[in-house]
């Protein structure tokens, strides 16, 4: 049909033009310069061989992962009259959310600044520069004394905001109808019910092998690990980025999860020339420094800034001091527009135990955060932002566990305020290491973050007898204060595929 | 592209119930909105922008000019087009949305008023219409050929054209960018409308 052409040709030219800003167009560029010397060729066959090249070289297989990953990341190209924060998020009144949220943050940091006169960006004096520089791999030993600063805000607060959303065309009033909704989270957006996830999540069903499940060491590995193993290497050696996303849904072997993901998530096997130095001779393992590095960097870092077209927070901008509202004296702080909570560096410590090179950890981070983790902390209706998180968690407990919601509710402790820290932290410093690993493989596998919300609802649902026995939110919150014992795979195929509805 | 934006007057919306509007607990679920073109003569219909504000179908009728003395007969062009899929949640509620002739059920030559027919079946919402409504009519038919020239000619010279076809609503060349060493200022040979 004529419309959709015209919509696909405009997500080509969108796509042409994102990518010809990139690194990968310039490399392409000179490869084709340098492939007119080689024999096969020919002047009159110009633009063909040079395709063929591409093709044997695997320069075509790069361009198809950037195009994969342009395609995943950004979202289509919205009517040409929505203006652009439409394309942010196209809801009113969370757009106003958001922006109110974001003025009291900036407030409380702004009067913390105040109150401890520290100015919010200066440039660092010289004496300070070569100091860092020579403590750059020890950063995590000699830190200023951070005592008398408080983190900007906690998700504690971040989840009053969230339970005074409000709607100003929906029904809110006193009368219960057919739709009240009874948990916490009161605006009605749409979220999947179990048989649209078992169709979302098919490859997490009983008759399919999963990694976290069917290597364990009761299971024969010729069943499944073996096999599988040696497909993660095909996709591996292929370098075949949507492949990858479909494997890794099955979960990824540890051997090959750090190249499968940095293949996954496209970042370029060139190191960067980021703040990071390159002389990295002691490879040991002490994270916190990894943390101080990445995350230094990260603040710093404007590429992130990008990110912003599609999220519905927007950076906060500030003025050199005496040009207030003069566009060109403006500058974004922090200089990656992302201001950090209490927690925030839950979302890099997993990343250390794949990735042992600091730029490459650097980059896999980066690129997660701008793909996934921003959502968790911005007010928005997109499908895997936290307010739908929250609202399919407590949907999900409230259609397929009444008795225990119920309970739950009675007793005043509402399920999402224990499994809100959770989902925020997307389970980070909550399950034990390789199981959250497993959890972000299926993140990563299918592009969407609602496995949080379903992973939270079985973990109640593992728990459910000891929750209806409790009388107090605290003696609930004692129940689900430990789960690093819990395996994440056999809950979600069980929640999912072997509850009955 | 060639559209042009054809002023129209966009009579209040009545709502439809059964019952006396005032008195009646429940809120109209049917809404119509007349539109009017009244300085313009019968036009050809191109396309329909409006932006959604919870509204879940649509149908839309038109009047249209008759060669013959029989009065003008109101038809359906349009009937229950969903813009909502879930009538109770957020999805689809705030959206921009355009409508094509091609999408239509009748031909639109020669359109005198229009009547649309919005219906919002849940009751959660307090209110709900259509916002930014604007109705355009094909622009001049013939060229828009688009000249691309580069400053820096290369020996063999390298000219792009592209003859745009008025069904499209932007130029074709996009698909197939044409690798020029510096930005190419592009020369309109047709006046642009609008």
């Amino acid at each position: 049909m004529l419309q959709e052409e015209s919509d696909l040709a405009l997500i080509i030219a969108q796509i042409v033009q994102k990518l010809k800003g990139s690194t990968l167009y310039a490399q392409l560029e000179r490869q084709a310069w340098a492939s007119l010397q080689r024999p096969e060729i020919k002047l009159e066959s110009l633009k063909e061989d040079i395709k063929e090249f591409f093709k044997i070289s695997g320069w075509e297989k790069k361009l198809q992962n950037a195009v994969y990953s342009e395609l995943n990341v950004f979202p289509l190209p919205s009517h040409p009259a929505a203006p652009p924060e439409h394309l942010k998020e196209p809801l009113v009144y969370m757009r106003k959310a958001q922006g109110s949220w974001e003025k009291r943050i900036l407030k409380s940091l702004n009067s913390m600044c105040t109150e401890l006169s520290i100015p919010l960006a200066r440039k660092r004096p010289v004496g300070e520069q070569k100091e860092l520089l020579n403590k750059w791999n020890e950063m995590g030993t000699d830190e200023p004394d951070l005592s008398l600063f408080r983190p900007v805000y906690a998700p504690k607060d971040f989840l009053e905001v969230l339970i005074n959303l409000r709607n100003p065309n929906y029904e809110n009033g006193d009368s219960h109808s057919f739709r009240t909704h009874l948990g916490l989270i009161q605006v009605p957006l749409k979220v999947k019910d179990i048989p649209e996830l078992k169709e979302f999540f098919v490859e997490l069903g009983l008759t399919a092998g999963q990694l976290g499940i069917d290597d364990s060491t009761q299971v024969p590995p010729e069943l499944f690990e073996n096999e599988h193993v040696r497909i993660g290497q095909k996709v591996l050696s292929e370098q075949d980025s949507a492949a990858a996303q479909q494997y890794i849904r099955q979960g990824s072997p540890t051997a090959l999860r750090a190249e499968l993901w940095a293949l996954i998530l496209n970042t370029s096997s060139q190191p960067e020339d980021v703040k990071l130095t390159a002389s990295n001779d002691d490879y040991y393992f002490v994270f916190e420094d990894y943390l101080y590095q990445v995350l230094l960097c990260f603040s710093r870092d404007t590429s992130v800034l990008g990110h912003f077209a599609y999220n519905s927070a927007s950076p906060p901008k500030s003025y050199i001091r005496g040009k207030l509202g003069l566009e060109e004296y403006a500058v974004f702080y922090p200089p990656n527009g992302v201001i950090p909570f209490h927690g925030f560096s839950m979302y890099v410590a997993p990343l250390c135990f794949l990735y042992h090179e600091p730029s490459k950890l650097y980059q896999i981070f980066r690129e997660m955060y701008v793909r996934f983790f921003f959502r968790l902390h911005s007010i928005s209706s997109h499908p895997s932002g936290i307010v739908s998180l929250c609202l399919l968690f407590e949907t999900l407990l409230q259609t397929y566990l009444p008795q225990l919601f119920y309970h739950l509710r009675e007793i005043g402790a509402q399920p999402l305020r224990i499994s809100f820290k959770w989902m925020v932290r997307a389970f980070s410093g909550y399950l034990a290491t390789d199981q959250l690993l497993l959890l972000w493989d299926r993140i990563l596998g299918y592009n969407s973050l609602e496995i949080l919300a379903v992973l939270a609802a079985a973990v109640f649902a593992f728990r459910a007898v000891n929750l209806m026995e409790v009388t107090s939110l605290a003696a609930a919150e004692a129940v689900l204060a430990d789960l690093s014992t819990l395996k994440v795979m056999p809950l979600l195929q069980i929640f999912l595929f072997a509850t009955v509805t | 592209m060639s559209r042009v934006s054809v002023p129209c007057h966009v009579k209040g919306t009545v709502a439809l119930q059964v019952g006396d509007v005032r008195t009646s607990q429940g809120r109209p679920g049917v809404l119509v909105i007349d539109v009017t073109f009244p300085s313009v003569a019968p036009f050809e219909l191109q396309e329909i922008m409006f932006k959604n504000y919870y509204t879940a179908f649509l149908t839309i009728r038109v009047r249209q000019h008759t060669s013959t003395h029989t009065p003008a007969k109101w038809v359906t062009c349009l009937r229950d087009y969903c813009l909502m899929p879930d009538p109770h949640s957020e999805e689809g509620a705030q959206e921009y949305v355009s409508l094509f002739k091609h999408q239509m059920l009748c031909d639109m030559g020669k359109v005198l008023e229009l009547r649309l027919i919005l219906r919002q079946p849940s009751p959660l919402w307090l209110s709900f219409t259509v916002e930014e409504l604007q109705i355009y009519q094909q622009g001049p038919k013939d060229l828009g050929i688009w000249l691309q020239v580069s400053p820096t000619l290369p020996a063999s010279g390298q000219y792009a054209f592209a003859l745009q076809s008025p069904s499209m609503t932007f130029p074709k060349w996009l698909s197939h960018p044409v690798p020029c060493e510096q930005p190419a200022p592009l020369l309109e040979v047709s006046p642009h409308p609008g």
